[in-house]
C-alpha cells in the first residue's frame, strides 16, 4: 500500500541520503503529489530565498493514486520556489517516471544543496545514490535519457532530465521525461540546473499493494469506460489536444500576433487533421486510455529527420498563431526543438511573440536583435531564437530570464505589450470574451496559467440547472457573463488541487465534461486503494488547504492583491474579429474587481487576498510551518 | 472454435494499462515487473510491441519442461503451468522464443499468461485494441483485411499519375 | 423564401461528412432542429445523436454553436447567413 512508500531527503552538497516514512496525517491532510509538495515547499524553503541558490529546495512527488490503471494516474509534481516568478514554483508531468519512482519504493524526494560536479540521482528498489553526470552534461533531453538507460543496461529506466537550457539556467527551463512529457512551467529545470542536477532516474520492481484490489480493478475499468464513452475523449484520442484549435480559432478566442488579433484567419494548415500527414499513431501516458498525442515523423526539410511526439494545442499557439506562422511543419519543428533543449513551449512562444510585436513597433531593432529579423511569420527567426534562448546567446539571452527581466532590459513601454501575470507568460488563449478564464489566469498561484482553474465547461452554454448542481450555486451559462464565475474558478481551483494530489490527469476530471470523474469517484478510488475515507466536503477542504497554503507562500514572498491582475490590454483593447459573441470584447475593470472580491470571500480570504484567522483555523493551517516531515 | 490472443502492435499506444491490470488481477498488486504481459518499447523510434505468451500449438515450453508441468487447458486452450508440478528450473523461460514465460521478481516462480480463464483482463482494459481475444477465423480475416488495405494503398499509389 | 446558412464541422463530424464547410439552403422559417434532422438523415452515425432523444435538447457531449453561441434548445429559428458550428465540447486548454 502507499503506506510503505517513503520520502527521501537527498543533500546534493554532501551526497547524504536520509529516508523516512510518510506519516498518515500527511496523507489525510494533503493526499500526495502537489498537496504534499506544497506542504514541503512552505515548510522547507525559507522566506525570500534566492531561487537559484543552494538554499532553494526541489520537491518531487507522485500523486496518491499513482500507478493504478485508469485516469492517466501517472502524474508527478515538481516544486520549488520559482526562479521565473519568485512565487510558487510547481509543475506537473505525466509519462512513466512517476509510477517508476513509486515502484522503486518512493513517493517523495526532497533535494537540497548543490552538487559541485554534474550529478544525477539514481533510485532503485529502496536505494538512492547520487551519481556522476559529467558524461551527460551538454546532452539534449532525449539523448540524456538514452545514455542513462545504456549506463544501467536497462531499457525500462525512466528519468526526469534537463536539457542545455536547464544547464544554462534559462529561467523557464523545464523538466522532461520521454519524448514529449514536460513539467513545463515555472522553471523547475532551471532549479535543477542551479543544483548541477542533470537527472533523476528510477527503476522499480516493488509491489504496490491496495486495500481492496478486486474492487479497485473493477472500478478502474468503470472509470475508463466512463471516459472513453464521451465524445471529447474520442476526439482527443484521435487528434490530441490540437482538436481544441478547431473550436477556438473558428470562434475567435485565440491570441494571434501576440495580442493584436484573436483568430488566425488563414490558419487552415494548423487544423488538427493535418497531423495525419506526419503521424504514425498516438501515444499514451502510463494508465491512460485517451492517448492524446501523436508520434510524428518529419522526413523532409532542413531539420529532418525528426521523430517526436505532440504537438499540443499549446504548440499551435506558441509557434503558430502568436508568431503568425501558418504551417503545421513549423509547429512540428519548433515543438521538437524546445523539447530537445528543455524549455517551456508556452513561455518561449509568449516571449518570441512579444519580441515580434516590439520589433514591429520599433521598440527593439536589428541592432538589439543581432540582425535577427523578427517579422511576423518568420519561422527561421523563431527556430533561431529558440536556440539562442536555450544557449543564452545574443538576443536569446535578453529573453532567457523571462518577462520581468526582459522588460527591465528593454524598457520603453515594452511592459504594455507583455501578456503575462506574475512574471509568467499566458497561454495563447484570448480571455477577453471569457471573464471566468480571465479571473483564473489572474488568481493562479503560479502566475498566468490555465491549469490551476480553467473551467472549459463554461464554453458550452450548459443549462443553468446543470451548472447549479455542479458548482452548488448560481452560475450563468453565458460564457461572456461575469455572474457566478468567481464560484466557478474557486471550485475548479479546489478540484485541480486535489486532482494534482491524487496524480490523475486533469483532462479526465471536470475539464471538458461536467459528468467526468470528480469528488465522489476520487473518494471511491482512494478508499479502494488506501482504505482512507473522504467525503466530498472533506476532499474539497483538502483542495482548499492546498490552495490556501500556496497563497500563504506567495504572501510570504510579497505577492498581494495587486499581483492578481490582468495585462492592461485586456481592459483597453477590444477583440477585433471573430464571431459576434467573441468580437469587440474587453474585460470590465469594475466587474473584474467585483469578481476578485467574491473569489477571495469564497476562499475565506479577506479583501486583500489574505486568509482570515478563521479560515486558517478551519483548515488547520494556523500553526504552519509545523515541520511534520 | 478456439479463441486466441491477437496482437496488433500498430494499435498499441504504450500506456501499459495491460501490465498494470494484469498484475492487479493475478497478484492483487500493481507491479508491471510481475505482469505476464509487457510492452517492449523503443521510445525514440515510437515502436511499442506487446510481449506475451502466444499459447503456441506446439509449445516449446511444454517440450522442454522436464517435469511435464506445462499443459493445455482444455476449456480455454491456454498453455498453463501446473504449479504443483513445476520445480522452477526456468527452462521454459530460457527456451521460449517469444519471451512468453518470465520469472516473478518476488516469488521466483514462473510467470506466464493463463488467459484469465477465458476472459483476459489485459484485453478487457485495452481500449485501442492492440490486444484482442478472438476466434481464429476472425483473426485470419483481420490479418487478410489488413494485408488487403496495404495492397490497396499500393495500388492507389501505382494508379495515381 | 429560403435563407442560407453556413455549416462548419469539426472533429468526427468533419470526418464523417468529409468536409469542413457546407453552404446550406433552408426554408425561411426553419429551426436548428430542422437543419440537424436533415444532417442526421444525410450523414447518420454521430449526427444521429446530436439531439438527445430523451430530452429533445442538444446532447451535453456535443457543441452546436450558432454564430459562436452555444445552443441547447434546438427550436431556434435560423436567420440568413447564420454560421452553425457542430463540434465536440472541448476547449479552453
Amino acid at each position: 500500500m502507499v503506506w510503505n512508500r517513503r520520502i527521501a531527503y537527498v543533500d546534493l552538497s554532501t551526497r547524504k541520503v536520509v529516508q523516512s516514512d510518510i506519516p498518515k496525517t500527511m496523507r489525510q491532510l494533503y493526499l500526495g503529489g502537489r498537496g504534499i509538495d506544497m506542504y514541503l515547499l512552505y515548510n522547507h524553503v525559507k522566506p525570500k530565498v534566492d531561487p537559484l541558490s543552494s538554499e532553494n529546495t526541489l520537491f518531487i512527488g507522485i500523486g496518491l493514486l499513482g500507478g493504478i490503471p485508469c485516469l492517466g494516474a501517472s502524474r508527478c509534481d515538481i516544486a520549488a520556489r520559482s526562479p521565473l516568478t519568485g512565487a510558487v514554483g510547481d509543475s506537473n508531468i505525466g509519462g512513466f517516471f512517476g509510477p517508476e519512482l513509486r515502484f522503486a519504493g518512493f513517493d517523495h524526494l526532497v533535494i537540497t544543496g548543490k552538487s559541485k560536479e554534474p550529478a544525477y540521482i539514481w533510485v532503485q528498489d529502496r536505494e538512492i545514490e547520487v551519481k556522476d553526470a559529467t558524461h551527460l552534461w551538454g546532452k539534449d533531453t532525449i539523448e540524456t535519457q538514452t545514455v542513462i538507460r545504456q549506463d544501467h543496461g536497462d531499457d525500462d529506466v525512466k528519468s526526469l532530465v534537463i536539457g542545455v537550457a536547464g544547464e544554462n539556467m534559462v529561467r523557464f527551463a523545464n523538466v522532461r521525461t520521454g519524448l514529449k512529457n514536460s513539467a513545463g512551467r515555472t522553471g523547475m529545470g532551471c532549479v535543477m540546473g542551479s543544483k548541477n542536477l542533470k537527472a533523476v532516474a528510477a527503476r522499480g520492481t516493488m509491489d504496490l499493494e491496495f486495500a481492496k484490489p478486486e474492487r479497485l480493478l473493477d472500478y478502474c475499468k468503470e472509470m475508463n469506460d466512463m471516459i472513453i464513452g464521451t465524445r471529447w475523449a474520442k476526439a482527443q484520442s484521435r487528434w490530441g489536444t490540437m482538436i481544441i484549435f478547431s473550436n477556438t480559432n473558428t470562434t475567435g478566442l485565440i491570441r494571434t500576433k501576440n495580442f493584436q488579433l484573436n483568430r488566425l484567419e488563414d490558419g487552415r494548415d494548423l487544423e488538427p487533421e493535418n497531423i495525419d500527414r506526419y503521424s504514425i499513431g498516438t501515444s499514451g501516458c502510463y494508465g491512460c486510455i485517451v492517448h492524446c498525442r501523436h508520434r510524428y515523423v518529419l522526413e523532409e526539410g532542413p531539420y529532418a529527420p525528426i521523430f517526436a511526439e505532440g504537438p499540443e494545442y499549446t504548440s499551435l499557439g506558441a509557434f503558430g498563431t502568436m508568431v503568425n506562422c501558418k504551417k503545421m511543419e513549423t509547429i512540428l519543428v519548433a515543438n521538437h526543438l524546445v523539447n530537445k533543449y528543455g524549455i517551456d513551449t508556452l513561455e518561449t512562444g509568449g516571449l518570441i511573440a512579444w519580441a515580434m510585436e516590439l520589433y514591429e513597433k520599433g521598440i527593439i531593432n536589428d541592432k538589439m536583435t543581432g540582425g535577427l529579423k523578427l517579422n511576423w511569420g518568420n519561422e527561421e527567426a523563431v527556430f533561431e531564437l529558440i536556440r539562442q534562448i536555450a544557449a543564452r546567446e545574443g538576443f536569446g539571452n535578453v529573453l532567457a530570464n523571462g518577462f520581468r527581466d526582459a522588460i527591465a532590459k528593454i524598457g520603453n513601454n515594452s511592459a504594455y505589450y507583455a501578456i503575462q501575470v506574475k512574471g509568467m507568460s499566458n497561454l495563447h488563449s484570448d480571455e477577453r470574451p471569457t471573464p471566468s478564464f480571465a479571473l483564473g489566469i489572474a488568481t493562479s498561484t503560479r502566475g498566468s496559467d490555465h491549469l490551476r482553474s480553467r473551467p472549459a465547461v463554461d464554453m458550452y452554454g450548459l443549462p443553468e440547472e446543470v451548472l447549479q448542481e455542479l458548482y452548488e450555486g448560481p452560475v450563468s451559462s453565458d460564457y461572456t457573463s461575469y455572474d457566478g464565475k468567481s464560484r466557478m474558478i474557486w471550485w475548479q481551483e479546489l478540484l485541480y488541487a486535489v486532482t494534482d494530489s491524487i496524480g490523475t490527469c486533469k483532462f479526465q476530471t471536470v475539464f471538458c465534461a461536467v459528468h467526468a470523474p470528480k469528488w465522489n469517484e476520487f473518494s471511491k478510488l482512494i478508499q479502494y486503494a488506501t482504505d482512507m475515507r473522504f467525503t466530498k466536503t472533506q476532499l474539497m477542504q483538502i483542495g482548499e488547504r492546498i490552495y490556501t497554503l500556496e497563497r500563504m507562500f506567495n504572501l510570504r514572498e510579497g505577492f498581494t492583491r495587486k499581483d492578481d491582475r490582468l495585462p492592461e490590454r485586456y481592459f483597453k483593447e477590444p477583440t477585433p474579429i471573430g464571431f459576434p459573441i467573441a468580437k469587440g470584447k474587453t474585460i470590465d475593470r469594475e466587474k473584474f474587481e467585483a469578481m476578485l472580491d467574491e473569489y477571495y470571500s469564497l476562499h475565506g480570504w479577506n479583501k486583500n487576498g489574505v486568509p482570515t484567522k478563521k479560515t486558517l483555523t478551519k483548515l488547520g493551517l494556523n500553526k504552519e510551518p509545523t515541520h511534520l516531515i | 472454435m478456439r479463441k486466441f490472443l491477437f496482437l496488433d502492435p500498430e494499435k498499441c499506444t504504450g500506456c501499459r494499462i495491460c501490465e498494470t491490470a494484469c498484475s492487479l488481477h493475478h497478484e492483487k498488486v500493481c507491479n508491471p515487473a510481475r505482469a505476464r504481459v509487457h510492452i517492449a518499447k523503443w521510445e525514440t523510434s515510437g515502436l511499442y510491441i506487446p510481449v506475451v505468451c502466444l499459447h503456441c500449438e506446439t509449445p516449446i515450453c511444454e517440450e522442454v519442461c522436464p517435469v511435464r508441468a506445462i499443459k493445455r487447458d482444455a476449456k480455454t486452450g491456454a498453455v498453463v503451468i501446473d504449479y504443483d508440478l513445476c520445480v522452477g528450473c526456468r527452462l521454459c523461460v530460457l527456451y521460449c522464443p517469444f519471451a512468453g514465460a518470465g520469472i516473478d521478481t518476488v516469488t521466483g516462480k514462473i510467470l506466464k499468461c493463463d488467459l484469465c480463464d477465458g476472459d483476459p483482463v489485459c484485453v478487457r482494459f485495452c481500449d485501442p485494441r492492440a490486444l484482442q481475444y478472438v476466434k481464429s477465423s476472425r483473426a485470419n480475416m483481420m490479418k487478410m483485411r489488413k494485408a488487403a488495405e496495404k495492397f490497396s494503398e499500393l495500388m492507389q499509389k501505382l494508379l495515381t499519375p | 423564401m429560403t435563407v442560407h446558412v453556413k455549416i462548419l464541422l469539426h472533429a468526427m463530424f468533419k470526418e464523417i461528412a468529409g468536409q469542413r464547410e457546407i453552404l446550406h439552403e433552408v426554408n425561411a422559417n426553419s429551426t436548428l432542429r430542422d437543419l440537424l434532422d436533415v444532417l442526421a438523415q444525410k450523414y447518420r452515425k454521430e449526427f444521429n445523436s446530436i439531439i438527445n432523444s430523451k430530452t429533445g435538447q442538444v446532447s451535453l457531449d456535443t457543441l452546436v454553436l450558432v454564430n459562436g453561441k452555444s445552443i441547447r434548445d434546438p427550436d431556434v429559428q435560423l436567420q440568413d447567413s447564420d454560421v452553425v458550428m457542430i463540434t465536440v465540447p472541448i476547449g479552453g486548454g
